[in-house]
Parts: structure tokens; C-alpha cells; sequence
């Protein structure tokens, strides 16, 4: 069944990658698997994971080449679009805790347009294989933001917004984010059911390590919206947080995986229109 | 009013809050001079709970309310921080500040509440580790003073416990549990389940403490009494004081008048729970289900260990029942194995007839079989009496036979039935040798069916290795009539009254 892709360079598969350790791949696709289908796309950089709400969230884990022991590309771009739910459970069929000094080697294969994607997994001997089916990508949100455009950026410790997530009024539908210059504050308001909810975080504070603001914005997000950024949220170590001109947030989680290696995950979110009266 | 709280009372407070989350829906704020008062009251106006908190639990404290040496500039003007008015907001929102007691003990540094009139907001602002501000704008609504009317210093039973013995006492009880009924006497207390409304008491468990005065902080305790008030509130009140390792204060008077426990750690803060009770009806929890012979045990067993060490008598203080057939004098002594002579029983009943002593042989048979058992030679001709006896046996006092028993057996014997419940019975039934049999039969059913589950458990002792006999024997009962060979219909007297008339129409 899976005899004629275990050879052993794979020369002429699209796409072999070799991993020592999945849980670094499966913990970053656990971050962003908040719907099921997601756009999977190769590069010589390495894998993008693509998952999209709508057309007002994206969210992309960067898996790059480097984090691979092994990784071959022969097209220029390969996408296909995948069940992300399905690979997360592939990927975790040996448990998604790895014991120190047992973890599962991954190798992933695919062959091209139509073929689905292969899986690998071998732990203390036993190996697992798995074909996941493949479909055609879709065309990928793109939301414009681009660096020159961004008019506050903040990077600060994921303690602190771990924080003040856990604590905001659920009841709430939005989310207001109020970035002011002087005082330098990052004003994070909620309307729920019981009142309003201002949660202050000065530019100051010893959990911010960087806070550029030319001008204050103010914007609204769906708290479901925001929601799906939790999960990336509690593996981070660090948060980046970009408003452009337009008012679409950018969150950027800078995740120290298992052996040191940084990975990235990023959450692309459209502003709550303001209703004019 | 404008208060600020520091340090580890920012986590007192948050669990005040909690608890008072857990009686009523809507927080009133009430500033005074002295301090400030939170409170509520629950929807059906059964429970009311404040605390009220002295200047020095807090930080900065203005209450806004005119006091004679208080700063005039601040009390007598216009200003828009101190402004002693009395409002509520909704539970809800308050708590959603204090959502989870571990955030607010690891990040919560500083806690400020104030009253902002001119918004009708009352802000809650909570100063938090890494500089973060959290500002709680909340709505309120502008009320009267709420208070429950009571009166502690008139009631004659108060009792003061620590925290820890009331959990560990209701830890026993079924997380179900509604009602418990506190009894108390000059040298004990017993803490049990309250059952008013099962229709089914076969199915009901049991549970029941006994706990000695010496546990208690303080016991004044005059003469015997009796509360019954719901579980979940004083549930709450100990999720207060557990953590603050507090003393319970708990006043109470005739059943009917409220309860009111205190907590109290003056001049920081003092904190009052006032809880309507019920008056126990006379189908009360005394009937309980053989079938439930099993789960009584375990619970019981389980009341038991957990008071054990606490305890340093197997035998001595219980209460025991008694069901008796005058007409049957040497079956009495089946019934009750501990009391020794007539002389300590306390006598309800209008007859009493003489009894051997308690026979050893009768030790191993649960008294409810026996009783049962006895109970099977009811004469249809005859009425009889029950009495009952709540009756302390002193330590010393008991019979030998007793104390031979083992503890667990003698665990099981602490049991007592209402005594106002049989009083009543007894009064309802009494024994009239003229009438005639049948009516005494018809009367007897009716009183049977009444009383039924009474006569099945008179001591609550749950069959353990007789079960089969048990119900042999309760089929027996229930079907007397057809086991009983008294009656003969042939020699049935004619009644003047006719019970049915014939069906078949005559003509």
C-alpha cells in the first residue's frame, strides 16, 4: 500500500519533508485548528498552514524548512487544501505528549496535484501510515497589510495578555482595542451585559517591550473572532500587535517549540465597521 | 463612597463576594460611617446575607455620609467622589471583577470602589500586577435599606462552632440535599437530613450526626430545640469562613424564627446570614424505607467514622423507639434491647405494661423485625398504642447488652424518631376495647395505611443479614388479614352501616 513511497530519497515524489520530532508540527497546527479545512503551501521557505473564518480571519502557522531534517521541493508552490482536524489526529496517534527521549519521527509525502498526502509516523518501532485526501486550493484571502502601512505596533510578553484574555467579559460581542500615544496605553473595552470593562495597559508597563504609536486608533473586533487567537495565545512566549491604517489587527505569536526552535503563527483581523448614524 | 483595598483582603473580600453570589441575585451597597455594608437576599426572601466591613479593613475608606467630625469640606459640599447612596447592582456584574479567585490572589494588587452619582455607576477598579488597570463600570440602581428583621439577643440557643467541624458535618450530606434539621439538646447536638416531600421514603437516604458539646466553641443551650434550614446556604457561609478559619456563630429560637449565623472578625468585618427555617411536619424524616437498608448503612457508617475520633463511646448516648403491643406483654422485651427498666423512659403512651428485662436473645435481630414481628399478632379486636421514647440513655446506664454489641451495631442504634410525631399518633390512636371488631379492623386499616411505614421502621435500624426474613415478614404484616387466622368471616358480626352497596340491581 504505502510500499512504493517508502523509498528511500523519495526522488520522485513533489514533496518529501523529514521531522525527528511531529509534536513541533502538531503543536503548531493545534494552535490554529479552529476550522476543519485548511490551505496547506510549499515552498522552499517551508510549509504555510492556512485556516480562514469567513473573510474577516486568517491565520497562517509557519512551518519552515529549517525545522526539518530532510525537506525536498520540486515544484516552485505546491497547495492543496486538507481536513486540518484529520491531520492534527494523524499527527497525534501516538499522543501528543512526548516523553523525553521518545517522540515521533514524521516524514510526509506528496505527490502532486490529486494525490493525498502521506504521513509517516514511526515511535519506538511502531509505524503508522496515513493518506490523507487532498483537495483543490482555493484562492487565499489576502488582506493587504503591509508593514509601511502600519501605524501602531506593539510587542509585548503573552503573560500579561494571557491575563487580561481570561479575564474579559464574555458577554461582550466586541472587542474595542484603543491605542493612545500620550499617556502611551494600550486600552483594551468590552460592552457586555452587566457594563463596561476597560482594561488599561500602559506603554510602560514592564510587559511591553515595544510600543510604537504615531497616531491613536481605535477599533472594534468580534470577540468570536478574537477567540480562535486563544489557543496561539497560551503557547506563546511573545506578542506582536499591528493596526494599520485601515484597522486591521495583526497578531503575530512568536512560539519557542520543542528544541528551541521559534515558529511563528498569524492572525489577520477585519474591524467591526462603524455604523454611521 | 470611595473605599480602597489592599494586600490579602482584596481575596477576603473576593470571597465574600462569592458567597453572597451564591444567596441572592443583586449586591445592595450601603455606605455608613463606620464602614460599609454589602448585602442580599435571595428571590424567594429565605435568605439574607451581609457584610459589613469596618474603616479599618480598608485602605482609604469615605464613606460620603454626613458624620459629625468629618471632614466638612468633603462631606457637607457638593463633591462628586464621596456620596453616601445607597445602591444595587446586579450580582453578576460585580462578581464578573472577582470571576476567579486564583486571578485575583496572583495579579490583583490593589482594589478601589466607588460610587460615581453623576453616571449612576458604580466603579470597581482593580489595580493588577504589570501595571494593568482594570476599570469595572457598572450600573446601578438607587434603593432603600435592606434589612431583615430580626433579633438575635432574644434567642435562647447559641451555638459556635468552627469552620472546619461544619464542613466536615456536611460533607456527609448528599450534594442534593435541601433542608437539614439542627437538634440540639443541653449536652448534644445532631445535625440530619430533612425530608418533607418525598412521597416514597423507601427511596429516600438518611443521614444523620450526633455531635457532643465539647466540640462546639460555645453551647448555650438551655433546653432541647430544633431548626431546619437549607443546606446550599450554609454551604455559602462556610465557603466564606472556612478559608478565613473563622468560628460560626449560629442563633436560633422556636422552629419557624429565623436562624442567624454570624461570622466575625471585628473590627474588620462582620458578617451575618439570617435563613427562614421550617417547621418540621409530623410526616417527617422518622420514616425512612427499608429498601434503603444498604445506603442507610454506608451513610450512617460513614457519619459515624468521620465522627469517630471525635468520639470515645461506641455504646451510651442514643435515642431509642419503642413500639409496643400492650396485649402482648412478652413480646415487648424484643423491642428494646437498651433500656433497662421502666423507669427511664419517658412515657407518652396510655399504657405500659410490665416488662421482663431486655432477653440477650433479642440483641441480633434488628428491633424493626422484631418489631414487626410482633406487631403480627395484632388482634383485630384490639387497638393499640405506640409510644415512643427520645430517650438519652446515660453513659454508664446502659445495659450490658448493649454495650456487647459491636460499634457498628451500636452506631446503627443512634437513632431517633420525632418525638412530636409519635405524640401525635399516639394521641390519634387509641385503644377502645368496647368497639366492635370489624369497626376496630376497618379503623386499625386506616390507621395502618397512615402510619404504615412507621410500624415497618420504628428505629430506622436497616435489616443487614435479614433482609429475606424482613420482607417475608412485611408481607406478612401488610397482608395480615389473609395470614391472620382472628378473623373469620363467618363469625363476622353484621355492622348497622353498610360500607358498599350491591352492585346488582336488586329488581
Amino acid at each position: 500500500m504505502a510500499l512504493s513511497y517508502q523509498k528511500e530519497d523519495g526522488s520522485d515524489l513533489q514533496l518529501v519533508a523529514k521531522i525527528d520530532n511531529a509534536n513541533i508540527v502538531l503543536h503548531l497546527l493545534k494552535t490554529i485548528s479552529f476550522r476543519e479545512t485548511a490551505t496547506v503551501c510549499a515552498s522552499a521557505n517551508g510549509l504555510k498552514v492556512t485556516v480562514e473564518e469567513g473573510k474577516t480571519l486568517q491565520a497562517n502557522a509557519f512551518i519552515q524548512a529549517e525545522f526539518f531534517q530532510d525537506y525536498h521541493i520540486k515544484e516552485e508552490v505546491l497547495t492543496f487544501k486538507i481536513n486540518l482536524w484529520v491531520l492534527v489526529e494523524c499527527l497525534s496517534i501516538f499522543g501528543s505528549r512526548s516523553s523525553p527521549g521518545m517522540s515521533a519521527a514524521l516524514k510526509l509525502m506528496y505527490n502532486g496535484h490529486g494525490s493525498p498526502l502521506v504521513l509517516l509516523l514511526e515511535e519506538g518501532g511502531a509505524v503508522t501510515d496515513c493518506k490523507i485526501v487532498t483537495r483543490d486550493a482555493c484562492e487565499s484571502l489576502d488582506f493587504n497589510f503591509s508593514s509601511d502601512r502600519v501605524v501602531n505596533k506593539l510587542i509585548m510578553r503573552s503573560e500579561c495578555l494571557r491575563e487580561v484574555f481570561s479575564e474579559l467579559d464574555q458577554s461582550s460581542a466586541f472587542l474595542s482595542f484603543h491605542i493612545t500615544t500620550s499617556p502611551a496605553n494600550l486600552r483594551l473595552s468590552t460592552s457586555g451585559n452587566y457594563g463596561v470593562v476597560q482594561t488599561d495597559i500602559p506603554g510602560d508597563s514592564e510587559m511591553i517591550e515595544t510600543f510604537k504609536c504615531s497616531s491613536a486608533t481605535s477599533h472594534s473586533y468580534r470577540m468570536s473572532l478574537l477567540h480562535t487567537t486563544f489557543k496561539a495565545l497560551a503557547a506563546a512566549q511573545k506578542v506582536s500587535l499591528r493596526v494599520d491604517e485601515r484597522g486591521f489587527m495583526c497578531l503575530q505569536f512568536m512560539i519557542k517549540a520543542e528544541g528551541n526552535e521559534i515558529a511563528f503563527v498569524e492572525f489577520f483581523c477585519c474591524p467591526e465597521e462603524e455604523l454611521m448614524d | 463612597m470611595k473605599c480602597a483595598i489592599t494586600g490579602v483582603n482584596i481575596k477576603v473580600f473576593a470571597r465574600s463576594i462569592h458567597s453572597l453570589a451564591r444567596i441572592g441575585d443583586e449586591l445592595h451597597v450601603e455606605p455608613r460611617v463606620d464602614g460599609v455594608s454589602f448585602c442580599t437576599v435571595n428571590s424567594s426572601r429565605s435568605a439574607f446575607a451581609s457584610f459589613l466591613y469596618g474603616e479599618s479593613f480598608f485602605s482609604q475608606y469615605e464613606s460620603g455620609v454626613d458624620a459629625p467630625s468629618g471632614s466638612c469640606s468633603q462631606s457637607s459640599s457638593l463633591q462628586s467622589d464621596a456620596q453616601a447612596v445607597k445602591c444595587k447592582v446586579a450580582m453578576k456584574a460585580f462578581l464578573g471583577a472577582f470571576k476567579s479567585l486564583s486571578n485575583v490572589e496572583k495579579s490583583v494588587e490593589r482594589c478601589k470602589i466607588m460610587v460615581d452619582e453623576a453616571c449612576s455607576k458604580l466603579l470597581v477598579q482593580l489595580v493588577c500586577r504589570y501595571s494593568v488597570v482594570r476599570n469595572y463600570h457598572l450600573p446601578f440602581i438607587e434603593c432603600e435599606t435592606l434589612a431583615a428583621v430580626y433579633d438575635e439577643s432574644s434567642c435562647p440557643y447559641t451555638v459556635t462552632s468552627p469552620s472546619r467541624l461544619l464542613s466536615d458535618v456536611l460533607v456527609n450530606f448528599q450534594p442534593g440535599q435541601d433542608e437539614v434539621s439542627f437538634k440540639v439538646t443541653p449536652t448534644s447536638a445532631s445535625m440530619r437530613n430533612y425530608v418533607d416531600d418525598e412521597p416514597d421514603l423507601t427511596k429516600v437516604i438518611r443521614t444523620e450526626l450526633q455531635l457532643e458539646n465539647d466540640e462546639f466553641d460555645s453551647f448555650n443551650i438551655a433546653s432541647d430545640g430544633e431548626v431546619v434550614f437549607n443546606l446550599k446556604e450554609l454551604r455559602a457561609i462556610l465557603s466564606f469562613s472556612e478559608p478565613c478559619n473563622l468560628p460560626v456563630k449560629a442563633c436560633f429560637s422556636q422552629p419557624g424564627s429565623p436562624v442567624i449565623f454570624g461570622v466575625e472578625n471585628k473590627p474588620l468585618f462582620e458578617c451575618k446570614f439570617v435563613l427562614a427555617t421550617l417547621i418540621p411536619t409530623s410526616v417527617a424524616e422518622s420514616q425512612a424505607g427499608t429498601a434503603n437498608g444498604a445506603s442507610l448503612n454506608t451513610t450512617i457508617n460513614n457519619a459515624s467514622t468521620a465522627l469517630k475520633e471525635k468520639k470515645t463511646r461506641a455504646d451510651g448516648k442514643h435515642h431509642v423507639v419503642e413500639h409496643h403491643q400492650p396485649e402482648m406483654p412478652h413480646e415487648l422485651d424484643a423491642f428494646d434491647p437498651c433500656v433497662p427498666d421502666n423507669s427511664n423512659l419517658g412515657l407518652n403512651s396510655c399504657h405500659q405494661p410490665p416488662r421482663k428485662e431486655p432477653g440477650s436473645e433479642s440483641d441480633d435481630i434488628p428491633l424493626m423485625a422484631r418489631s414487626i414481628r410482633a406487631l403480627e399478632n395484632v388482634k383485630s379486636t384490639e387497638g393499640y398504642n405506640r409510644h415512643s421514647t427520645a430517650e438519652r440513655q446515660p453513659a454508664n446506664g446502659s445495659t450490658p447488652s448493649c454495650q456487647a454489641q459491636s460499634p457498628a451495631r451500636n452506631s446503627l442504634l443512634r437513632r431517633h424518631v420525632e418525638e412530636s410525631d409519635m405524640a401525635v399518633l399516639c394521641d390519634g390512636v387509641s385503644v377502645d376495647r368496647t368497639r366492635s371488631p370489624l369497626r376496630d379492623v376497618a379503623e386499625e386499616i386506616r390507621d395502618l395505611g397512615a402510619i404504615d411505614d412507621q410500624l415497618v421502621m420504628p428505629n430506622d435500624v436497616p435489616p443487614e443479614a435479614h433482609s429475606p426474613p424482613l420482607k417475608k415478614k412485611r408481607k406478612h404484616f401488610l397482608f395480615y388479614r389473609c395470614f391472620n387466622s382472628t378473623y373469620n368471616p363467618a363469625e363476622a358480626t353484621l355492622r348497622s352501616d353498610v360500607l358498599a352497596p350491591d352492585s346488582d340491581p336488586e329488581d
